[in-house]
């Protein structure tokens, strides 16, 4: 157990970790306060003691989160905790973080051990995406050669229902696509997530988790890909990231 | 656990970039990690989850609009273009891959180890699937 906290100081938790891979040497968390260890047998929570005045700016608080989360994932297994997590005392971070979640701990670690997660993000052409659906589809060419001279900012019935075609043979597209490209890469990750979507040009946007020996063949696949389709769509890779999007409900 | 370094390979088409800026830390963390519920959480000034309402954006006409301005703002028959066969013709799909409703469900099927995405704790047996499909047209 932790000693007790002065009052008006609180645990800011950014983390629970294997208690055997607890680091050695720290740095410091959010605002420069040094990392702790709050452990329930076998799973520690990494925490920090802020003030009631909470840390920095909210870009220092970022940064010194991701700062902390990218440091531990360099030496250990991780299970980010979301940031902006604070709570009372050693006690709450035992009660609330660690004794509710120690089955799923266990779990967790073996599971994402060795592994990183990356984004992949495709993006289409756009103009050359919708010329393509335009002209593939005997429909949205005679809606777009009707419409193309109307005034563009009018909801003109016909307009509309352009619109309506594109959008839907692209959204029918984007799934071709993405099947076929996720496919591909699909026997070398552990597990694949939606990530945040809804741009016009936007094939997919996922998280991958990748065990560290797969990342080559992830990458030439990709390259592949990315190469014989660069004039319709280009594909972005990040990473490594601690497994943010594979700790917590889908 | 080692992690790879950032920059493996330099040109190439799969684009690498390193993420910088707020707006890239953001978009990495947003809304992820294990979750604490809100009542046992100390609220700081300052100090606040950051989410967002992930609702889907209801398709209207405005949204409609944007997509026929898109498209009617490009010139496709102007003369003397590609024709139009060889513009998509290699682009058809071959594969007859199938709809499917969220983008990395039908890639699920081929991912090693039979993961999915329980991760509550039970764990259900994992299918295997018995055709590892890899439809990718690599040229």
């Amino acid at each position: 157990m932790m000693p007790d906290l002065h009052a008006g100081q609180f645990y800011y938790v950014y983390a629970v970790i294997a208690t055997d891979g607890i680091p050695r040497a720290s740095p410091t968390g959010v605002g420069d306060a040094p990392l702790e260890f709050v452990q329930l047998g076998p799973f520690s929570a990494v925490v920090s003691v802020v003030g009631p005045e909470g840390g920095g700016s909210l870009r220092a608080d970022l940064a010194a989160y991701t700062e902390t989360l990218d440091w531990l994932s360099a030496r250990t297994t991780v299970i980010p905790v979301a940031f902006g997590t604070v709570l009372d005392d050693a006690g709450a971070v035992l009660e609330y973080v660690l004794e509710p979640r120690v089955e799923q701990y266990g779990e967790l670690l073996a599971r994402l051990e060795g592994s990183a997660q990356y984004h992949l993000r495709g993006i289409y052409v756009r103009d050359r995406i919708l010329t393509e659906l335009v002209l593939s589809d005997a429909n949205l060419s005679s809606l777009h050669r009707r419409t193309r001279d109307l005034p563009q900012d009018q909801p003109h019935p016909e307009l509309v229902k352009l619109g309506e075609g594109v959008s839907a043979a692209l959204d029918e597209q984007r799934a071709r696509d993405s099947d076929r490209i996720l496919s591909a890469i699909a026997p070398h990750v552990t597990d694949l997530r939606d990530r945040l979507s809804g741009d016009l040009d936007q094939v997919f946007n996922v998280a991958m988790l990748v065990p560290a020996g797969q990342l080559d063949a992830i990458e030439s696949t990709l390259e592949e890909i990315a190469e014989a389709e660069h004039e319709r769509l280009r594909l972005q890779l990040t990473g490594p990231f601690p497994a943010y999007d594979f700790v917590g409900a889908d | 656990m080692s992690m790879q370094t950032m920059q493996r390979r330099g040109g190439g088409y799969l684009e690498r970039p390193a993420p910088s800026g707020l707006a890239d830390v953001v978009e990495v963390i947003l809304d992820k990690g294990i979750v604490i519920d809100a009542y046992v959480r100390v609220s700081l000034v300052g100090i606040e989850l950051l989410t967002i309402d992930a609702r889907i954006v209801i398709a209207s006409v405005d949204t409609y609009l944007r997509f026929a301005e898109a498209t009617n703002r490009l010139d496709m028959y102007a003369e003397g273009g590609e024709s139009l066969p060889d513009f998509i013709g290699d682009l058809q799909e071959k594969g007859a891959a199938k709809k499917s409703a969220g983008v990395v469900s039908g890639a699920k099927k081929a991912i090693t180890g039979g993961g999915d995405d329980d991760d509550s704790g039970d764990r259900r047996p994992a299918r295997k699937s018995a055709s590892r499909r890899r439809q990718s047209d690599d040229a």
